[in-house]
This record gives structure tokens, C-alpha cells and sequence, in this order.
């Protein structure tokens, strides 16, 4: 949290230098986007803009807001298919611990705090300032059927649209690029090369004592809420999961069907695909100059 | 001097965060509250809100934490609405078996899936998992808050 926080600080300072700046010619320009965009990238940017658009808007409306830190990965983002990472697994098993630091961080979130201090009455205004009275306005049909509608109304709402231009085309595109990725794992561990891939994985992890048909089950097994594994049992799975995973040629295997299915999606679905990275795009030097004014 | 708000929101953000120790490990588990209110009287409150019908139908129940028991709602959902509140683990990971067990489909903070009765939500995470690919109408019995729908 504070690394991001001084990184984006960092950011805000230099854009503001850049642009106190932007009348002298003398100054370096290149050097500084550089550092800048060392310092936060289009995302961090593009997601800390958003943060003070939805700050502004809330407060406009007589509530507090604190800006929320871009949020960290977790275990099935970095992770999608296998564990393959042994340090990582030595370190968090299956990331059970940072599930409960995770936990814990949001419950004492300024934001949170703040929301469930107040009456039911004064909660019910805040929600629906930010979210919008109703999940309306906003509609878009998914590549695997769900129909999604979301409020047009409300502080976020109101800050993408502010960020982003086409709201709906926003919507859209995120709605459905999220789905591809859940389409994309799908169809990787459906091929019959990942299948495969999986024998002898099993098969490694057999010899280690484990008995999991392939990783999905392991995880499953040592995640288990009502069962909680001690840390040391969750990590000893989760580093023969690792291990085999290179072993047996698994994680290079998911790697490859990966970037096949995520390159076969993208040419399935160009347009959202193509329009999420034109939003943002088009969406960073609006918020440069948002993060720059620090409103 | 936008730097100087900027400084004050990151001071005051890590005060606050640095005032208050964390909450000892109180459970992250809420009883799920059941009403018959329907959709459109149903306050706008920071909760995972389902209904047994399509369109706001039939019977509610709602949390603002996680559940691993749908309980009167288990395996009898068509219309689902995540109103979360900020502050991070707003999405909600839905699962087809009780305890965060099972495939499981994925809702966004703010979205609703109004009718799943068509039979098009599906479960599309966790292959090779309970229900992997089959339809989340009715099969849904247990749910966890989580930071993301995306698998990157």
C-alpha cells in the first residue's frame, strides 16, 4: 500500500513538474516520462484518475471518500492453471495467508470503516451515490451469454464516463474482455495437449504421496474453508505442485495454450478487445491531467 | 497544491489505516437475512443481493459477507445483484457447492444478472472442478467477496 502510494505520488509530482513545465522547451521531456512512467504505468495512472474522479464526485455529494489502492493479485490471477513458481509456493502455499492479510487490509479500509460506521439510512445514500440507485442504463450481452446491466448512474459511473468518453463502450469492453479470460483458462485446461500435459504431473505428484487427478483438485483440497490446512501441509502440497509442474512439462505446456487461446480470443472478438485498448489509450492523457491537478 | 490534497489523502488514509489495529480474526462469515421484499424495494445497502425469481422475484436473501451456506436460497436462484461498497473484495465469486466448493461464475461490483434462467450463466472458472461449464440457475450455494472477476 505505501509502496504504491509514494510510486503514484511520485507520478503525480512529475506530471505536475512536466506540466509547470510544458511552456520551457529546455525542459527534458523525454527523461521525465520515462521516470514517470517507471514510476506508475497507464494502469496504475489510468486506475488512480478514476480514484480522484470518484473522490471529487463523492465529496460533491457531502460523503468522504478515500482513494482505494490498486488492488493485488490474486493466487488464480497469477496462477491461472499452476502453481509454478517454487519460492512463491515455499513462501504461501497456495496463498491462504494472503487471502487473510487481504481480508484483514479491507477491514481496515478507510473506506469500508467509514461505510459500515454509519446508519443503515446514511449507508443506503452511499451506496447508491456510488453505484447508482439501480443496476440500469448500462447493458451488454457476454460471449458466454450473460446479460450484465449496470447502473449509468452514481460516482462511478459518473468518473468513467468523465475518464473514459463512451461509458457503454467501456462497459462493454470490460465486461467482455473479463469474460475471455475466464473463457481463456476454460478452454486451455479443456485441450486435449493440457490434458495430457496433466498425466504426468499427476503422476510426479503421485510419487511424492499426492493423490490430485490434476491442479484444480489440489487447490481445491487445501483451500478448503470449513478445513483449514495448516500452513505448512498447504505449502508442502503447493511445492510439489511447483515442482512437478516443471518436471513433468505442465507449466510450459498451460504457457503456450495460453497465449495460443488469448491470441485465438482476441482474433474471435476483435472489437472489444480493440476498443478496451483504444479507451485507454485515448483515456491517459485526460488522466495524467487529473493525476497532475491531484483533484 | 494538488500535491499537498494529494499528500493529505495518502496521510490520512495511512493514519486511519494505522490507528486502528486489525480487528481480531472476527469471522469473515455473516448469516445470510432473508426478506420478501421485492427488487425494486430493496435498499441499496453494500449487499450481495439474489432472488429465488427472475426480476427481483419470489424470495431474497442478502450478505454483506461471505457465506458458505446459501441456506433457504441454496440451488434456488434466477436474479443476482452485487451492490457492494468500495474498499476492496467487492466482486463476488459464486459457487456451485457449499463452502466456496465447486466451479464457480464470477459478478462484478455494481452488476446484475437479472434472469439466469435462460440458461446461458454458466460456471466458467475452476475446470475440472463440480459444474464446471453447467448453468448457475439454481446452483449456487455458497459465495466468497474477492478484488477480481478477471483471470488476468
Amino acid at each position: 500500500m505505501h509502496r504504491w502510494t509514494l510510486a503514484l505520488l511520485t507520478a503525480g509530482l512529475l506530471a505536475t513538474t512536466v506540466t509547470g513545465c510544458a511552456g520551457t522547451k529546455a525542459t527534458p521531456g523525454a527523461a521525465e516520462s520515462g521516470t514517470r512512467q517507471a514510476a506508475a504505468g497507464p494502469k496504475e495512472t489510468l486506475w488512480l484518475a478514476e480514484q480522484l474522479l470518484i473522490k471529487d464526485c463523492m465529496e460533491k455529494q457531502g460523503h468522504k471518500y478515500w482513494v482505494e489502492p490498486p488492488r493485488p493479485d490474486d493466487v488464480s490471477i497469477r496462477f491461472p492453471y499452476v502453481v509454478n513458481d517454487p519460492a512463491w509456493a515455499r513462501a504461501h502455499g497456495y496463498g491462504t495467508d494472503l487471502r487473510r492479510e487481504r481480508e484483514a487490509e479491507v477491514r481496515r479500509n478507510p473506506n469500508q470503516r467509514y461505510f459500515r460506521s454509519m446508519p443503515a439510512k446514511t449507508r443506503a445514500v452511499l451506496v447508491s451515490d456510488l453505484n447508482g440507485v439501480r443496476p440500469q442504463g448500462l447493458s451488454a450481452r457476454l460471449p458466454n451469454g450473460i446479460q450484465v446491466s449496470h447502473s449509468d448512474q452514481g460516482c462511478e459511473a459518473t468518473a468513467e464516463r468523465q475518464l473514459y468518453g463512451d461509458l457503454q463502450a467501456w462497459f462493454t469492453a470490460t465486461r467482455v474482455t473479463d469474460s475471455l479470460a475466464g473463457m481463456r483458462v476454460g478452454l486451455v485446461t479443456n485441450d486435449k495437449r493440457y490434458k495430457a500435459a496433466v498425466k504426468p504431473w499427476a503422476r510426479c505428484m503421485h510419487d511424492r504421496t499426492y493423490t490430485y487427478a490434476d491442479p484444480a483438485r489440489a487447490r481445491a483440497a487445501a483451500t478448503q474453508p470449513e478445513k483449514p490446512w495448516p500452513h505448512a501441509k498447504e505449502v508442502g502440497l503447493a511445492s510439489a505442485e511447483a515442482a512437478c509442474a516443471a518436471s513433468s512439462g505442465l507449466s510450459s505446456v498451460a504457457k503456450s495454450l495460453d497465449t495460443e487461446y488469448r491470441d485465438e480470443l482476441r482474433r474471435r472478438y476483435p472489437r472489444e478487445t480493440a476498443d478496451l485498448a483504444r479507451l485507454k489509450r485515448e483515456a491517459l492523457p485526460r488522466a495524467r491531467a487529473i493525476v497532475a491537478r491531484g483533484d | 497544491m494538488s500535491i499537498k490534497r494529494l499528500l493529505t489523502v495518502a496521510a490520512s488514509a495511512a493514519a486511519v489505516a494505522a490507528l486502528f489495529s486489525p480487528v481480531s480474526s472476527a469471522s469473515a462469515l455473516d448469516a445470510g437475512s432473508q426478506g420478501t421484499k421485492s427488487a425494486q424495494l430493496a435498499s441499496a445497502d453494500g449487499y450481495l443481493h439474489v432472488y429465488t425469481q427472475p426480476y427481483g422475484g419470489g424470495r431474497e436473501c442478502k450478505w454483506s459477507g461471505n457465506s458458505n451456506d446459501w441456506g433457504s436460497c441454496r440451488n434456488l436462484t434466477s436474479d443476482i445483484w452485487n451492490n457492494g461498497y468500495a474498499g476492496g473484495l467487492d466482486a463476488v465469486d459464486l459457487y456451485t457447492a457449499l463452502n466456496a466448493g465447486g466451479a464457480h461464475a464470477c459478478i462484478s461490483q455494481g452488476d446484475r444478472w437479472i434472469d439466469t434462467t435462460t440458461g446461458e450463466y454458466r460456471f466458467t472458472y475452476g475446470s475440472g472442478l463440480e459444474q464446471f461449464g453447467k448453468s448457475v440457475n439454481n446452483n449456487i450455494s455458497s459465495h466468497r467477496w474477492v478484488d477480481y472477476c478477471s483471470q488476468g
